[in-house]
């Protein structure tokens, strides 16, 4: 597999279809041998903003990094073992309420959807 | 039979849904100043339209996603957020256009100016689409631009000289007191309003919503080979009729009140509501769907949770874009630009960024990695590859075009 | 390149645009130019003459609702009010050009009065003079669009 080509970028699902977010940055480790290998997917404009970098990259992943909770300050981390399959997008192999949330979408919902009156009504 | 309902349905949404401000704008305009001279070019328009538009049903109703989900695989994360802001910029725009047709509209209808109705057309553009069902909308506005129907009816009605007519559509050139320049501006904007990019993100995107599966693809495609001509129809019957009534008296038109008038002509009080009616529900139901085509691609490019099947606090970021492109929208409007002007530049700004939309729809369309055997064949390739050089043509001539001939002033 | 460079390089081409900008507002105005101008108005002036009379003929016949009537003189008006901000702010560069104006100045005057008439119109005897005086006006205007096209060609394009 090229990660380049067949996994950056890509949507990633998770267990019910719901979109996570897009394969933003891969990590990679080394194990035992000596062989990199994919060892999580970064979620969030942080990762995105450091690859894409020059000004605007950096104004990306700066205002990425202040939204973010200040405990786990990093990109959204998602261990490749949950990672269930690799299509035209990433399929997981567990429901996305049990990953992090992205903390824009927390903060948005928090600070200005949620004070709307039918903002738990579908369309 | 309730399927062929459905698609007769899709259909007719897909006739009063095409239309929109900038072909009402530069139908009537061309019509008015040049005849019917640019017969050709809606017919080119709405060929090319109908090519991409297949691609794009084809792409969401075979992979379940819609075509700019797909984008940023395969130009890449630079390349994609320049398209994106290309895309969004133009699409914002357009939004503000068909906010300010929504004004121009109201303001026929009841006479208080389009500017007091603009931040009450936002409100209620932002209330239907956070609340309202998003199939019904669609339907309800597609189904009221039918009244747009009264320009077809008033042209055979209108006694037109149809020698001289005739003689106009098959010498494509400018008449007496125009010339090539102007022709040609005007022909690169009416050929963007056919093409008008926030039609296949909504397309696309409006697949997903409604789950499409490769069941539906017959449906994609009777929307699109019946639904896009018959509406492109409509567009051009406000061509045919700015030429009939204005044309020979060497006017140009640049107020919406003009366009409708041909209606009123032909069919008095009666004709005049329909066209006002039809403006009304043409540019409302567009500046939804550019709105919506706002969020979609910016929540398509980050990867984030979209759609209005979804409740909005489940997807919050994309109804924070929506909300902002409603804002934009109506500032711009504020800045007492006039309608049809910001329509005149949304259409050359357009016309730049055809090439953004439709070759990243090609790349997509021949990757058998999301479509499997469901790849584009040698016509639609054939065609895709025909209106890709043709868009090139028109994003690389609109600027200069546009310069040298002063926005068409001459 | 160095970010510095790439800055310089913009500076550079912002610099140039601005004095192209700066020359070309700074030159003194072309009779060429202004007879564009002049062209511009009077076929916009013609335009809302003639707009005019189609509107007001319709009414005559009954096919308008007041509303849009309203709208359609408002608009009409507008655009000839536009048209005249246009030539007040050109200077004329020379006696041909002045000459030029002063023709056309009464026209515009003229299409603002009727206008008004046939929107202030109560009745079918009034409405119909302001036809008749839209009518003759938008002709006059016809007519030296005409010769202004007819200069501009002869003379070539500008």
């Amino acid at each position: 597999m090229l990660i380049g080509f067949d996994l950056l970028d890509r949507q990633i699902l998770d267990r019910d279809g719901e979109p996570v977010g897009k394969v933003d940055d891969v990590e990679l480790a080394v194990d035992g041998n000596g062989t990199p290998y994919v060892a999580a997917l970064l979620i969030g404009q942080q990762a995105l903003g450091d690859r894409i970098g020059g000004v605007l990259g950096r104004w990306l992943a700066g205002t990425a990094r202040r939204l973010a909770p200040a405990p786990t300050p990093g990109p959204i981390r998602i261990p490749y073992d949950l990672v269930a399959e690799v299509t035209s997008s990433v399929n997981l192999s567990v429901s996305r309420d049990l990953l992090p949330e992205p903390p824009l979408e927390s903060w948005l919902r928090d600070h200005l959807i949620n004070r709307i009156p039918g903002a738990d009504n579908a369309g | 039979m309730k399927r062929v309902l459905a698609i007769a349905l899709g259909v007719l949404t897909a006739i009063g849904g095409f239309v929109d401000i900038g072909d009402i704008v530069a139908n009537a305009e061309s019509g008015a100043r040049f005849g019917l001279s640019h017969a050709w070019v809606p017919l080119v328009g709405v060929i090319g339209i109908c090519a991409y538009a297949e691609m794009s049903g084809r792409v969401s109703a075979v992979s379940g996603r819609p075509v700019f989900d797909l984008v940023r695989e395969r130009l890449g994360p630079r390349v994609a957020l320049a398209n994106l802001a290309g895309s969004l910029l133009v699409t914002v725009l357009t939004l503000g256009a068909e906010i300010g047709g929504v004004g121009l509209a109201l303001q026929l209808a009841t006479s208080v100016g389009y500017l007091l109705w603009v931040p009450v057309v936002g409100v209620v553009l932002w209330v239907v689409l956070w609340r309202a069902k998003f199939s019904l909308l669609e339907n309800l506005f597609g189904l009221t631009g039918l009244a747009l129907v009264v320009f077809v009816i008033a042209f055979l009605h209108l006694h037109s000289d149809t020698g001289q007519l005739w003689r106009q559509a098959t010498h494509p050139g400018p008449p007496v007191g125009e010339d090539w320049g102007t022709y040609w501006f005007f022909a690169v904007a009416l050929f963007a309003s056919a093409m008008t990019p926030y039609e296949v993100f909504f397309f696309s995107s409006g697949g997903v919503e409604e789950r499409w599966s490769s069941k539906d693809l017959l449906t994609s495609r009777v929307n699109v080979f019946v639904g896009f001509p018959l509406g492109g129809l409509l567009a051009f019957a406000l061509m045919a009729t700015a030429a009939t009534v204005f044309h020979p008296l060497q006017m140009s038109v640049d107020s919406l009140s003009q366009v409708a008038l041909p209606a009123a002509v032909a069919f008095g009080k009666l004709g005049l509501a329909a066209a006002i009616l039809g403006f009304f529900a043409a540019t409302f139901g567009a500046a939804m769907e550019t709105g919506l085509s706002s969020a979609y691609t910016v929540a398509q490019y980050f990867g984030w949770a979209w759609g209005k099947f979804r409740r909005p606090n489940g997807a919050a970021r994309f109804h924070t874009v929506l909300m902002v492109s409603i804002l934009v929208g109506v500032a711009v409007l504020m800045t007492t630009i006039d309608p049809i002007q910001l329509t005149e530049y949304t259409l050359v700004f357009s016309a730049v960024a055809l090439p953004l939309t439709y070759l990243p729809i090609l790349v997509v369309a021949n990757d058998s990695g999301y479509l499997g055997r469901r790849v584009n064949g040698r016509l639609a390739n054939g065609f895709g590859l025909l209106y890709l050089v043709i868009v090139l043509a028109a994003a690389i001539a609109a600027i200069p075009l546009m310069i040298v001939t002063r926005m068409g002033g001459g | 390149m160095k970010l510095i460079h790439r800055l310089i390089i913009a500076a550079t081409a912002l610099l140039g645009l601005w004095a192209g900008l700066a020359y070309q507002v700074s030159q003194p105005p072309a009779a060429s130019g202004y007879a564009r101008t002049v062209l511009q108005v009077a076929a916009s002036a013609h335009d809302a003459a003639t707009t005019g009379v189609l509107v007001a003929r319709q009414q005559l016949r009954d096919h308008l609702t007041d509303a849009y009537t309203t709208t359609a003189y408002d608009d009409a008006v507008r655009a000839v009010a536009g048209a005249q901000q246009k030539l007040a702010t050109a200077v004329a560069p020379d006696d041909a050009s002045a000459a030029l104006r002063d023709r056309l100045v009464p026209l515009v005057q003229d299409t603002v009065r009727d206008l008004s008439d046939a929107a202030a119109a109560r009745d079918e005897t009034t409405l119909g003079h302001a036809i008749d005086a839209l009518g003759r006006t938008s002709r006059q205007l016809n007519d030296l669009v005409a010769e202004l096209q007819a200069n501009s060609r002869r003379d070539g394009p500008p």
